[in-house]
């Protein structure tokens, strides 16, 4: 899909702007940075489930606009609210924009699939679920259960087994989940690695042949 | 929640997450974890066709999302397999070795507080017989005399006021929820039954802590939200504090729900007090 153009302010981000953006999350700088990522984080989420195609750019012009701000001298009293309220004018600004210049909807980019993707993928997972801890293997198999009822009665099982309330047990699912997820990642970029090792040794060979 | 990743919310109610997950790590994290649950329900198939084509429009568009998706099918197809060749895993446990588990796991927890509420409702009983003798000896002949002798026996009334409770409207039925997530196999086949013609339900919650203020969520199991009600005060009697939640009666059709409530301190994100599991079935 075309993306509209990222409604960017006139303004470059300058070293004590944004100090003063670290100082607003955190008196203690290395503290400051590590919320700064938690917010970009949710910042970028925010602009993904609003279904915006450059959510990370989005979410930097957030903090672009934000700093500016701090650094004409407003005074914030809720950094948040005032994070997510810039946030949803770049939102609206960029649909505003993207109506105006009536994006194209092309296929998006996608990684190649190759015809044995889905079984490497599958293997990868197989073997990140072998590493999985027994515990936390037996609570995604448990947890994820085909059946609704059983799914159901299952969860509130887990959560009452492990005395923890459902919601906490849901977090920590997805926890392991995300864990999965990286770890099938890596093993799949560690074949397409191996498949480009693979080409670059073919392509030489062929070229040898050739000077030969 | 659900109704926002699927963009079904207006735009105040998704400015107002937005800036309550800023600033509530945990609630974001719940946040992610439903999306991760909503992109099984898609692979299940078990989204509406409005559902499944906000989903599509929201939630397939970025190659990142597309993986996801990817990886969704892929965790339910392992796992499917994985549970036609389970062993005990995956079977269903009858319900009495579930309770017997539950309980065996929770013994301590259930055993203490059992007793006390055993010694509670004993000395609460006791309390009660000799406060009716009393007053029926004070009023027979000569009860005056004999009042002015007598030493005091009963208890001390509890120091806290106890706070009225808020009269309901007409046709409206209670139900006390406890906390917890199991109800226990008895509790399991004994739902929360609306009887026709009721317009609202009050939902007792008993809550510990000391909050000034609650928020009460009510989602479906399959966390479709219901209703949110913020600033809640906890209700103070003898019993203990309680928090009341009404809920339009047609707000619940039969299923199962969870109540979660959280206490909002001085400063800081709002905290997890308890959780209250229910079935909901009418008549």
């Amino acid at each position: 899909m075309e993306s509209a153009p990222i409604p960017r302010s006139k303004w470059n981000l300058t070293q004590d702007a944004f100090d003063l953006l670290l100082a607003q999350l955190d008196t203690d700088r290395h503290e400051a940075g590590k919320k700064y990522e938690v917010l970009r984080r949710k910042l970028i989420k925010i602009f993904e489930w609003r279904g915006c195609s450059l959510p990370e750019d989005l979410a930097d012009e957030t903090f672009n606009r934000v700093a500016k701000s701090l650094d004409k001298g407003e005074q914030i009293h809720n950094f948040a609210a005032y994070c997510a309220g810039t946030a949803r004018h770049i939102f609206l600004e960029s649909l505003r924009a993207r109506q105006r210049e009536e994006a194209l909807q092309s296929t998006p980019q996608s990684l190649p699939v190759s015809a044995e993707e889905p079984d490497l993928r599958r293997g990868c997972l197989e073997g990140c679920l072998r590493e999985l801890s027994q515990e936390d293997l037996h609570l995604i198999v448990e947890y994820y259960q085909e059946d609704k009822q059983a799914r159901i009665n299952a969860r509130r099982n887990l959560a009452a087994r492990l005395d923890i309330p459902l919601n906490a047990l849901r977090i920590r699912t997805h926890r392991i989940r995300v864990r999965l997820e990286a770890c099938v990642d890596q093993c799949m970029k560690g074949f397409k690695g191996r498949d480009e090792m693979n080409e670059l040794r073919n392509h030489s060979k062929v070229k040898e042949s050739r000077d030969s | 929640m659900v109704q926002y990743l699927l963009g079904q919310l207006s735009e105040q109610e998704q400015a107002e997450l937005e800036r309550l997950y800023l600033t509530d790590d945990v609630l974001f994290e719940q946040l992610l974890a439903i999306e991760d649950e909503l992109r099984d329900t898609y692979a299940r198939g078990e989204l509406s066709s409005a559902d499944r084509q906000a989903f599509e429009q929201r939630l397939l568009i970025l190659p990142r999302q597309k993986e996801k998706q990817k990886f969704a099918r892929m965790l339910r197809q392992h796992l499917m397999q994985e549970g036609a060749s389970a062993g005990p895993v995956a079977q269903p446990v009858a319900k009495w070795k579930s309770l017997l588990r539950i309980l065996e796991a929770k013994r301590r927890i259930i055993f203490i507080p059992a007793v006390s509420a055993a010694l509670v409702v004993l000395v609460v009983g006791s309390w009660l017989l000799v406060r009716r003798s009393m007053q029926s000896s004070l009023n027979g002949p000569g009860a005056a005399s004999r009042a002015r002798g007598l030493p005091s026996q009963v208890p001390k009334p509890q120091p806290q006021a106890p706070t009225p409770a808020p009269e309901p409207e007409a046709n409206t039925v209670a139900f006390v929820l406890t906390p917890g997530l199991t109800r226990g196999g008895a509790q399991e086949s004994s739902p929360l039954v609306i009887p026709a013609g009721v317009s609202q339900v009050r939902l007792e919650a008993r809550v510990e802590g000391d909050y000034s203020t609650y928020e009460a969520v009510l989602q479906t199991a399959e966390s479709k939200s219901i209703l949110r009600k913020d600033d809640l005060k906890a209700l103070v009697s003898s019993e203990g504090k309680r928090i009341l939640l009404d809920v339009p009666s047609s707000l619940l059709a039969p299923g199962d729900y969870i109540l979660t409530l959280r206490g909002l301190p001085a400063s800081g994100s709002p905290e997890i007090v308890a959780e209250y599991a229910f079935r909901v079935s009418k008549r």
